[in-house]
C-alpha cells in the first residue's frame, strides 16, 4: 500500500482524522434521535467500505464529506429536530429549520472549498499560489452559486427563510398559474370580448395582465438582487487583494465565510440604497399587491355566488363599526350622552314629584327625597328666599347682612345642584340621582340655615324696636 | 502572500466539530424548556379593547414622584424591555426608584383593521396616560417612547403638553428621509393604499421579512451558522431562543394605522417637515417645549442615528439632552453595556426634573 504520510511527513494523519469523523457520525447515530438518524443516508454504503481508508493518495480514496449526497445532512438534521417536539406541544423546530436552511449555503461553500482545497493539496499547490484569477479558493467561492443550482445565493437565502411573507407571493402566483382560472384566462384571451360574458372575460384578461406584470417586475427585482450579489463579490475580491502583509491570513473556512459575509452585506447595502433598487423593489411589491387584489376579487366572486360572506362585506361592517365606536366615544366624552341622561333623570323626578303631589311638597326638607330633587331641578327656588331677603333688608344692617349671606349660600348650593345636573356622567342613572340628592341636601341645609338666620334677625329687629 | 491560507487539517477539524456540535445540539434542543420572558411582577391598571396598561412592582417602593409610562412600538412585543432578569430595562429603572408603567398593545386581529393613528394616539395613549395619572394621583406623567412608540409620544406630547412632564425618546425616528434609511427609501416607492386595501392588516411575517432583508446574509444565514457554536450550551441556547422568540413573536399591524404611518411618516416625513395631523389634531413639533431626553443607537440599522438626531433642532424645548449609545437597535435594551449605562442615565435625567 502506498504510504502517503511517509512521503509527506508534514501532512496530517488522515486515518486518524477519518476515524475522528466517523466517531462523530457514530455519536450522532446513537444519539436520542437514533430512530431518525439524520446522517443515516448521507454516505450510502459507508459502513461496508470505509471511504476514509487511504489507498494510495488519500485524497483520491477519500470520499469528500461535503460531496453531494442523497440527503443533505442539514436537512436530515432538520427532520430530526422537528421530531423534538415536547410533550407539552412546544417545539424548537422553527429554530432548527431556520438554522438548517441557512446552513445549506454554508455547507455548499464548504463543499466546494473542500473539493478545491483537496485537489489543490493533492497537487501540492496549496498555500504557494499567489493571489489571482486562478486562486482555487476564489474559484471555489465563485462556484458556490453553481453548487446550488446556479442560483443567486442572496435569493436562495431569502427563499430558505420560512414564512408566509417570503413564500406567499411566489406560491400564490404559481397556484394562480396552474389554477383553472388561469387556464380559463388563456383560452379567453384568444377570443374577442363581447356579449353576455364580456365583463367576465375582461376580468380574466386583467388577471392575466397582472400576472404578466408581476413576472416582469419580479425579474427586474431579481436583476437588482444579482447586481447586489455581484457588487458583494467585487468588494470581496478587492478586499482580499488589498489585504496587507501585516493582516492576519484567513485560515479557517469560518473566517473565510465571515469575511465574505461582510463584503456581501456591504455590496448589498450599496445597491439596496440606490434609486434603481428602490424602484425595482417598489414595482415588485406593487405588482404583487395588484395580483393579490385580483385573486381576492376572483375569490370573492366565486364565494359570493356560493352565498358566502365576502371579505369586502366584512370590511364594510368593520369600518362602519369602528366609525360608530369613534362617534360614540366622542359624543360620550363631549357630554352629549351625559346631558341626555340628566334630562331623563330630571323628567323622571318631575313626574314623580307631580304624582306625589302635596305629600312630596310637605315632606321634611332633611330627607332629600326624589320629590325634593324634582323641586330643585325646577325653577322654584326664589319664592322662598325673596321675602326673607326683603324683610331682612329692612332690619338692622348686621341682621340684613347675615340674611343676605344665607341667601347667597342657598343660591350657591342650588347652582351647584344645577351644575351637577349638567356635569353628571352617564355612568349610571342611580349615580346621577345620588349626586342630585346630595346637592339638594346641601341646598336644603343652607335654606334651613337661612331660615334660622331670618328668625335671629327678626328677634334682633324686635329688640331694636323695643329699645327705641 | 496569499491572504487565504486555510490549512486542510483545520478545515477538516471544523467540519468534524460542526457535525459533533450538531449532534449534541440535538440533545440540547430536546432538553430545552419553553423560554420565559417578562420577569418583573406587574399589575393591570387599565384595559380597553386589547390594550392593557401595567404597573411594574419593584423590590422597593418608587422614590420618584412622577410615574413613567413606556409607550412601545406597534411592531414586536413590549417584553423586550423586560426580557430576562439580567436584561431588563424595567427592572433596572425600578431599582433606581422609578415608578414604571407600560402600554401593552396586544395582538391585533381583523377586528382592529380600521384602527387608525387617531385611535391609537388620541384614543388609547391619551386614556392610558389619564389612567396612569389617576392611579399615581398626579396631573402630569413622564413618557418614555420607544422606536415607533417614540414617534407616537412626540405626537402626543405636542398635542397634550398639559399631560406630560418629561419626554424620553429611545431609538426614535424623527427625520424619515435621511439618505442611509433603507426602510424609508424602499417604502417611498410602495403604493401604500393598494397594499393596505389588498392586505387589510399587514401580516407580521411580511414585516419580519422586510426587516430581515435589510441585512439579508447576516440575518437569514450567518446568525444561524453562528448558532452551531452555542448548540451545546444550554444557557446560551436559552438566551438565543428567547431573543428568537421575541423577533418573530410579532403582532400584525392594524391596516389603517399602518397606511397612515407609512404615508405621513415614512413617505411624507411630516413629523419633521410639518403638516402632520392625527385625527383632527395638528402636530407641530416646533411648539413642543417639554424637557426631552433623546437616546439613540450608533449602530442602528433600522433607525439610523441621523434620523433620531434630527430631534435636536425640531422642537422649541430649551431643555434637550441627547445620548448616543454604542450599540444597535436591540442592543440598547439587552446588551451588558445597556444594562449598565442606560437606566442610570434615564433615572438621573428624570430625577433632576421630578416633581
Amino acid at each position: 500500500m502506498f504510504d502517503f504520510n511517509a512521503r509527506n511527513p508534514g501532512m496530517p494523519d488522515w486515518t486518524a482524522m477519518a476515524q475522528q469523523y466517523m466517531d462523530a457520525l457514530k455519536q450522532a447515530s446513537t444519539g436520542p434521535a437514533a430512530a431518525a438518524n439524520p446522517f443515516g443516508n448521507v454516505w450510502p454504503g459507508a459502513a461496508a467500505a470505509n471511504p476514509f481508508m487511504p489507498v494510495g493518495n488519500p485524497f483520491a480514496g477519500m470520499a469528500n464529506p461535503f460531496a453531494a449526497a442523497p440527503v443533505n445532512p442539514f436537512e436530515a438534521m432538520t427532520r430530526a429536530f422537528a421530531a423534538t417536539d415536547k410533550s407539552d406541544g412546544s417545539s424548537n423546530s422553527d429554530v432548527a429549520e431556520r438554522m438548517a436552511a441557512s446552513m445549506k449555503n454554508y455547507f455548499a461553500m464548504l463543499q466546494t472549498m473542500a473539493t478545491a482545497g483537496m485537489s489543490e493539496q493533492a497537487s501540492g499547490a496549496m498555500g504557494d499560489k499567489n493571489m489571482g484569477d486562478s486562486n482555487p479558493w476564489l474559484d471555489a467561492m465563485k462556484n458556490v452559486a453553481a453548487a446550488q443550482g446556479g442560483e443567486n445565493p442572496l435569493l436562495s437565502a431569502f427563499r430558505d427563510f420560512g414564512g408566509n411573507g417570503a413564500k406567499g407571493f411566489e406560491q400564490m402566483a404559481n397556484q394562480f398559474m396552474s389554477s383553472p382560472a388561469m387556464a380559463d384566462a388563456r383560452a379567453m384571451l384568444q377570443l374577442p370580448t363581447f356579449g353576455m360574458s364580456r365583463e367576465r372575460q375582461e376580468q380574466v384578461q386583467q388577471g392575466f395582465l397582472a400576472l404578466l406584470d408581476f413576472q416582469e417586475k419580479s425579474k427586474a427585482y431579481q436583476t437588482q438582487m444579482a447586481r447586489a450579489a455581484q457588487r458583494g463579490n467585487q468588494i470581496f475580491q478587492t478586499r482580499l487583494s488589498t489585504r496587507s502583509e501585516s493582516d492576519k491570513p484567513i485560515d479557517t473556512p469560518r473566517a473565510f465565510y465571515d469575511f465574505w459575509v461582510d463584503a456581501a452585506e456591504e455590496g448589498y447595502a450599496e445597491v439596496a440604497l440606490s434609486p434603481e433598487f428602490s424602484q425595482a423593489y417598489g414595482d415588485y411589491a406593487n405588482a404583487q399587491m395588484a395580483l393579490r387584489s385580483h385573486v381576492q376579487q376572483e375569490t370573492e366572486r366565486t364565494t359570493g355566488e356560493l352565498g358566502m360572506p365576502t371579505r369586502s362585506e366584512v370590511n364594510s361592517i368593520g369600518k362602519r363599526l369602528q366609525e360608530l365606536r369613534r362617534e360614540f366615544r366622542a359624543a360620550n366624552e363631549a357630554g352629549t350622552v351625559a346631558e341626555l341622561h340628566d334630562e331623563i333623570a330630571s323628567l323622571r323626578a318631575e313626574v314623580k314629584a307631580l304624582r306625589d303631589g302635596k305629600a312630596a311638597a310637605n315632606a321634611p326638607a332633611q330627607t332629600a327625597s326624589k320629590a325634593e330633587l324634582g323641586r330643585s331641578l325646577r325653577k322654584e327656588t326664589p319664592r322662598a328666599r325673596k321675602p326673607v331677603a326683603k324683610r331682612a333688608s329692612k332690619r338692622t344692617p348686621k341682621a340684613a347682612h347675615r340674611s343676605k349671606s344665607a341667601s347667597k349660600k342657598v343660591a350657591s348650593a342650588k347652582a351647584a345642584a344645577s351644575r351637577e345636573s349638567k356635569d353628571a356622567k352617564p355612568a349610571s342613572f342611580a349615580a346621577s340621582i345620588a349626586r342630585f340628592a346630595e346637592a339638594a341636601k346641601t341646598a336644603t341645609k343652607a335654606e334651613s340655615k337661612a331660615t334660622r338666620s331670618t328668625k335671629k334677625s327678626k328677634k334682633a329687629t324686635r329688640k331694636s324696636a323695643a329699645k327705641s | 502572500m496569499n491572504p487565504i491560507q486555510i490549512d486542510p487539517t483545520k478545515a477538516f477539524n471544523e467540519a468534524v466539530t460542526m457535525q459533533r456540535k450538531l449532534a449534541s445540539g440535538l440533545k440540547t434542543l430536546r432538553s430545552m424548556d419553553e423560554v420565559h420572558f417578562g420577569v418583573t411582577d406587574k399589575e393591570e391598571v387599565y384595559r380597553e379593547d386589547k390594550v392593557v396598561v401595567y404597573r411594574f412592582r419593584g423590590d422597593k417602593k418608587p422614590t420618584a414622584k412622577t410615574p413613567t409610562l413606556i409607550v412601545y412600538a406597534l411592531v414586536n412585543r413590549p417584553y423586550m424591555v423586560d426580557l430576562q432578569e439580567d436584561k431588563s430595562l424595567v427592572r433596572n429603572l425600578l431599582a433606581q426608584g422609578e415608578d414604571v408603567y407600560l402600554i401593552d398593545w396586544g395582538y391585533t386581529d381583523g377586528a382592529d383593521r380600521w384602527l387608525n393613528l387617531d385611535d391609537y394616539i388620541n384614543g388609547y395613549i391619551r386614556r392610558s396616560v389619564d389612567a396612569v395619572a389617576k392611579n399615581a394621583g398626579v396631573k402630569k406623567i413622564n413618557l418614555l417612547g420607544i422606536c415607533q412608540g417614540g414617534a407616537f409620544s412626540l405626537c402626543f406630547s405636542t398635542i397634550y403638553p398639559e399631560k406630560v412632564r418629561n419626554l424620553i425618546t429611545m431609538v426614535t425616528p424623527v427625520d424619515f428621509h435621511t439618505p442611509d434609511n433603507m426602510l424609508s427609501q424602499w417604502s417611498r416607492k410602495i403604493d401604500i393604499d393598494l397594499c393596505v386595501d389588498t392586505m387589510g392588516n399587514i401580516s407580521a411575517d411580511m414585516m419580519n421579512y422586510t426587516y430581515l432583508t435589510l441585512k439579508p446574509v447576516r440575518l437569514f444565514q450567518q446568525k444561524y451558522i453562528g448558532l452551531v457554536d452555542i448548540l451545546d450550551n444550554k444557557d446560551d441556547m436559552e438566551n438565543f431562543l428567547r431573543m428568537e422568540k421575541w423577533i418573530f413573536d410579532s403582532p400584525d399591524q392594524a391596516g389603517e394605522a399602518f397606511r397612515e404611518f407609512t404615508r405621513d411618516f415614512f413617505q411624507g416625513n411630516k413629523l419633521l417637515k410639518g403638516g402632520l395631523k392625527i385625527g383632527s389634531k395638528k402636530v407641530d413639533l416646533s411648539t413642543l417645549k417639554l424637557p426631552i431626553l433623546n437616546i439613540f443607537a450608533e449602530q442602528d440599522h433600522l433607525v439610523p442615528p441621523a434620523a433620531s438626531r434630527a430631534l435636536a433642532d425640531a422642537t422649541a424645548s430649551k431643555d434637550y439632552t441627547q445620548i448616543a449609545f454604542k450599540g444597535g437597535h436591540i442592543g440598547i435594551y439587552v446588551s451588558g453595556r445597556a444594562q449598565r449605562d442606560v437606566p442610570p442615565a434615564i433615572h438621573n435625567w428624570l430625577a433632576e426634573r421630578d416633581g
